[in-house]
């Protein structure tokens, strides 16, 4: 059975030796190949080309993102004289000459009626609906060329340090600064007044954030933050609030 | 260069017996032919990786027997829908029996059958080939065996009936 399985296998097999053609078979394959090689290498260039112009753009994007960073609060004021009652522009910018320092705060929109540069280099611009300390608050966005402190708490003063005025509209300027999730009272002390007790709100990243207004031309001596037994867990200087990161 | 001389050596020395290995598989010279160039086209691509192998020829015709199995199964489905004539040569009439014997086996009896007894191959490089165990092998061939035999003793049977 065996051995006549295998003659008559080669039997049935050798009928297809008239349509083999080794040198035409081969031909083809290799032209398949260089076919689908250069297809590949058309399609990795293009590829790379993809890659390239998109390293390219998400590098411009890069370098021309403001960096770093700060947190920023706003201290309370005397009240400037002469203070502008003009509505805050919505934007102002110039060219930095070097990469940008982005500092941000936030306030009422009256609060935070005017910021300007008077520096060349120092762009700024009012973010409003970002959310802020209050939630509710419009938040201001400084962008500057000018080397800034890194701590929190970056203050009128040192607004005016780097050469931005910053002009207050209302009696009152906004003051906070962001307090530990232990913290259930804050009070603001003036000199010769009553502790004044600020609002505690959670801002839009979770962080919590004590917010008050305070009188213009009256200076705060501290803030002072409390726990729900009443002990005081921080005593925060203005201007150098614990940073939330 | 010299790759490539290696590779044509191979090909020139499997591309014909592997074509007429896959003809008794699939039943059709076109489909066989197809079925060993494109196992061919993939070791091209994967030439650098399968150079190194002791027998690259058996990787290709690992390669060619499962498309061609594959597109047994397919043509089988096609073939019970159209009828068409499979073959296209004329035999003797032993021998044309074997071949509707051979066609009327499942795909990979099939295959292991002419793996067994036309490719010389142990049942070890047949369940290799086809992708299962050696026992599996055996019996696919075993299987293939009887039903050839009962077909060839059936279709004995029909031609002494005529006479």
């Amino acid at each position: 059975m065996t051995k006549s399985i295998k003659a008559q296998l080669d039997e049935i097999a050798a009928a297809t030796d008239v349509t083999i053609d080794e040198d035409e078979a081969f031909a083809t394959i290799t032209r398949r190949f260089d076919r689908g090689r250069r297809a590949r290498t058309g399609a990795a260039a293009a590829l790379a080309t993809a890659i390239t112009v998109v390293v390219l753009i998400v590098g411009f994007g890069v370098a021309s993102r403001p960096s770093p960073e700060v947190e920023v609060g706003t201290a309370a004021q005397p009240a400037e004289p002469g203070a502008s009652t003009t509505a805050a522009p919505t934007s102002s910018s110039n060219t930095p000459s070097s990469p940008p320092t982005t500092i941000r705060g936030a306030g009422s929109t009256t609060a935070v009626a005017k910021i300007a540069g008077t520096n060349a280099g120092i762009a700024w611009e009012i973010v409003p609906s970002r959310g802020g300390p209050t939630g509710t608050s419009a938040c201001w966005q400084l962008v500057t060329s000018q080397p800034l402190p890194e701590r929190c708490g970056f203050g009128v003063p040192d607004a005016r340090a780097i050469g931005v005025e910053v002009e207050k509209t209302t009696p009152a300027a906004l003051v906070w600064g962001p307090i530990s999730n232990r913290v259930s009272r804050v009070t603001i002390n003036h000199p010769g007044q009553s502790p004044q007790d600020a609002r505690i709100v959670t801002g839009s990243e979770g962080t919590q954030f004590f917010v008050a207004d305070s009188p213009l031309g009256v200076a705060i001596d501290e803030v002072v933050a409390y726990d729900n037994s009443g002990a005081i867990v921080e005593s925060l200087p203005i201007g150098s609030a614990p940073c939330p990161c | 260069m010299k790759q490539d001389l290696y590779f044509e050596a191979i090909f020139r020395a499997e591309f014909a017996p592997m074509v007429r290995e896959m003809y008794l598989i699939t039943g059709s010279a076109e489909t066989a032919r197809d079925a060993v160039a494109d196992a061919f086209l993939e070791l091209l691509r994967n030439w650098k990786r399968i150079r190194d192998y002791d027998k690259p020829g058996a990787w290709v015709r690992r390669v060619a027997l499962r498309k061609a199995v594959k597109e047994t199964r397919r043509s089988r489905r096609h073939v019970t829908e159209q009828q068409p004539s499979v073959y296209e040569h004329d035999f003797g009439e032993t021998t044309e029996g074997l071949r509707l014997a051979l066609l009327s086996l499942p795909p990979k009896q099939r295959a292991a059958t002419v793996l067994r007894y036309y490719g010389d191959c142990s049942y070890e490089d047949i369940g290799s080939c086809l992708g299962c165990a050696t026992s599996t092998a055996r019996a696919h061939v075993s299987q293939a065996r009887l039903r050839l035999e009962k077909f060839l003793t059936e279709q004995e049977n029909d031609v002494d009936e005529v006479y």
